[in-house]
């Protein structure tokens, strides 16, 4: 019963990030990053070898191991002028929400990087695919915006408890036009970018919000 | 009785080279069950950085009955790997905590292990080097005895440990004679004592009780065994898992560290600074094993800390993997510590030679340490036997404080003062 419910939600997760997740990995080994997950964006040192294991196996909703949105709020309506900062926690982790990140996130989106920004920023902060570093221990999150019409209209995988769009991917979610747009994260716990036994991922609980016309 | 079968090497230099066929017979006659086939004086090749499979492995660690026995980990984080002959049990911690902080472990019972291993400081003493129960210096600093469980080789630079933890993962227990058996220096004292501490031992009311339940199989429970076993599960229970750094990155909670210390994390385990890549993983050692992982890395380096005369050299009585190999690129390297805790750990490095974290980056920051003056005089930048992975790097004032608030959040402030292990005997 319990792995009946696994495979209902795993699948979910699964169609949520299209269907065309057949895993062939002939691709292995010679750091050829998997054209399924070519669009998502890699912050804060995420992997894409971890994303592929959160990807491969089923997610369970927990309600103590999974994410709750901190903001936006539920139902907001955002101002798209310019980017907000999504923010999440475990469980019960934290019932208030952080201080806006005064982190090169936000500062990225509205001015050109300095030079130590655009090293680190090499290395570490943003980057689309081709995400071998580091591997992760401790948590990631995968995170899918979808509308109706669109179910990866932005996905992004992190080790951070916040996301600020950068200007193409606020683009992105603004360029939608109308309609509500959803966001849903799959958190797992990684060990040298593999999921142990008791490291999920486990489903979270999704959020929903408009663009002001 | 194991003791009669100790070998002369290990009793005395225990720091030193003969200490390298001695610890490997010790192992093989500690739990006959893996110990027979230990190859000695293999310790010439095991100077190099090895990376071999273990014969634990997760085999080792589930017969040892980890599963049973209740860490009181988060889900997701790993655990320690448990040695077959030595299964974990609350009985045996809870005995292994009393011998922790007994000073009749110590010849003239003024010291115990906590004496160096203070709770309050993550488990270190605070000192540049310690000084043992008969005024004895160490020649180098105390180390935290936290997360132990996880490593794949004890203290600041001893490769026959490593090759103990793949053969038989009877590590811990086979360093605990270090300190209870060593004479030069002399920590607890006890060589030669062994049958004197364990009367102590049997005299003692609480013991006549926790002896038979931590060793229930055994007819004579007072053993140095079990002893050297208790010890070490103790050890192994001893875990860190709750810093601000946790919290945020196991338990999901985005209050738990401030814009700062996220920063510095990504200075951190990012290629201009390098830290992650001999400080990385969970227990950020490079020389971590635990229940699953299939491979034991352990890893030494020069990290650029002296160049005595431009030689190369470190100071004499502190050479490092050297000392035991004889190897001249072996000059100066030591095992990465964790640096879970290291805020509360100073004065810092293998001989307590750098006082403050700050201290440290400039270190870092320099590609190795500069000497001015003085029998130690040199440009550690400069050793020809440094890891290419010191190559130093600029820091912004603002970016310096973000590391530091980094490694800040890696103090775990419920360890400090959690009962389960601290001294019971003021209980
Ligand atoms: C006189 C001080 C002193 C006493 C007493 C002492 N230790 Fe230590 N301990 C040290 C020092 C110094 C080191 C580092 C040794 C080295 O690298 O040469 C150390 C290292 C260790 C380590 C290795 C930690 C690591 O990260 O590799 C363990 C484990 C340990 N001690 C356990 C014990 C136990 C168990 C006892 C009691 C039986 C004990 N110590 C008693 C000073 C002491
Ligand atoms: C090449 C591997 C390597 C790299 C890279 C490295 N370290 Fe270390 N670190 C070591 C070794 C080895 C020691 C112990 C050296 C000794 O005592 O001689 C050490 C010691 C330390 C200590 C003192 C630990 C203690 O318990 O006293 C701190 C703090 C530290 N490193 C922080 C850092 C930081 C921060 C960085 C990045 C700027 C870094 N390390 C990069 C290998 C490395």
């Amino acid at each position: 019963m319990l792995s009946l419910a696994a495979g209902a939600v795993g699948s979910s997760l699964l169609s949520a990030c299209g269907d065309d997740h057949s895993h062939s990995h002939d691709g292995e080994g010679g750091g050829v990053v998997d054209p399924s997950i070519s669009d998502v964006v890699f912050e804060g040192g995420a992997t894409d070898e971890a994303l592929e294991a959160l990807i491969a196996k089923g997610a369970t909703t927990d309600a103590t191991q999974g994410t709750r949105f901190l903001t936006p709020t539920a139902g907001a309506v955002i101002d798209p002028s310019s980017p907000v900062v999504f923010t999440w926690a475990v469980g019960q982790a934290s019932g208030r929400a952080p201080l806006a990140p005064r982190g090169r996130g936000t500062r990225l989106a509205r001015r050109a990087p300095s030079l130590v920004e655009r090293v680190v920023g090499a290395t570490l902060g943003v980057r689309t695919a081709h995400a071998h570093g580091t591997p992760i221990d401790g948590r990631a999150y995968f995170l899918v915006f979808r509308t109706e019409s669109n179910p990866r209209l932005l996905r992004v995988f992190t080790t951070r408890l916040d996301y600020t769009p950068s200007a193409e991917a606020w683009a992105k979610l603004t360029g939608e036009g109308g309609g509500p747009i959803t966001a849903e994260i799959t958190g797992a716990i990684f060990e040298q970018n593999r999921i142990p036994q008791d490291g999920g991922p486990w489903l979270g609980e999704a959020t929903s919000f408009e663009f002001a016309v | 009785m194991l003791s009669s079968r100790l070998p002369d090497a290990l009793r005395y230099r225990l720091y030193r080279s003969s200490a390298l066929l001695g610890l490997a017979v010790v192992t093989a006659s500690l739990g006959g069950a893996c110990g027979d086939d230990v190859t000695d004086g293999s310790g010439g090749e095991g100077g190099a950085s090895s990376s071999s499979s273990s014969s634990v492995g997760g085999a080792g660690g589930e017969a040892g009955g980890s599963e049973a026995y209740d860490w009181g980990l988060p889900p997701g984080y790993p655990k320690p790997r448990v040695p077959a002959d030595n299964p974990m049990s609350a009985a045996k911690v809870e005995l292994g905590r009393r011998l922790f902080y007994d000073t009749r472990l110590s010849g003239n019972q003024t010291q115990s292990c906590a004496s160096c291993h203070e709770q309050a400081l993550a488990f270190t003493d605070g000192l540049a080097v310690s000084v043992g129960s008969t005024g004895e210096q160490t020649p180098r600093s105390s180390m935290s005895t936290v997360n132990t469980g996880y490593l794949s080789s004890l203290t600041w630079a001893n490769s026959n440990l490593s090759s103990i933890a793949i053969e038989s993962g009877l590590l811990l227990e086979t360093q605990a004679m270090v300190p209870l058996f060593g004479e030069d220096p002399v920590e607890l004292g006890l060589s030669g004592m062994d049958e004197v501490m364990l009367e102590r031992l049997r005299a003692e009311p609480v013991y006549q009780a926790a002896f038979p339940a931590a060793f229930p199989d055994e007819s004579d429970p007072f053993s140095l065994q079990s002893v050297l076993y208790a010890l070490a599960a103790f050890q192994r229970s001893i875990l860190s898992y709750r810093s601000a750094y946790d919290r945020y990155n196991y338990g999901g909670d985005p209050t738990a560290l401030s814009a700062s210390a996220l920063r510095g994390r990504e200075l951190f385990f990012g290629e201009r600074l390098e830290c992650f890549h001999c400080h990385g993983g969970f227990n950020f050692s490079d020389s971590v094993a635990h229940e699953g992982t299939t491979f034991d890395e352990v890893m030494f380096h020069n990290n650029g800390l002296y160049n005595v005369g431009g030689t190369g050299d470190y100071p004499e009585d502190n050479t490092g993997l050297y000392e035991l190999t004889g190897v001249p690129s072996d000059m100066g390297r030591f095992r990465a510590p964790s640096l879970r805790n290291i805020a509360l750990t100073a004065p810092y490095m293998h001989d307590g030679s750098i006082a403050t974290l700050s201290e440290v980056l400039d270190h870092y920051a320099a590609g190795g340490r500069t000497i001015e003056t003085g029998p130690y005089a040199g440009d550690g930048s400069q050793n020809p036997y440094k890891s290419e992975l010191i190559a130093g790097f600029t820091l912004t004032e603002e970016e310096r404080a973000d590391v530091l608030a980094f490694l800040e959040s890696l103090t775990d402030e419920a360890l400090l003062t959690d009962p389960r292990w601290s001294n019971p005997w003021k209980e």
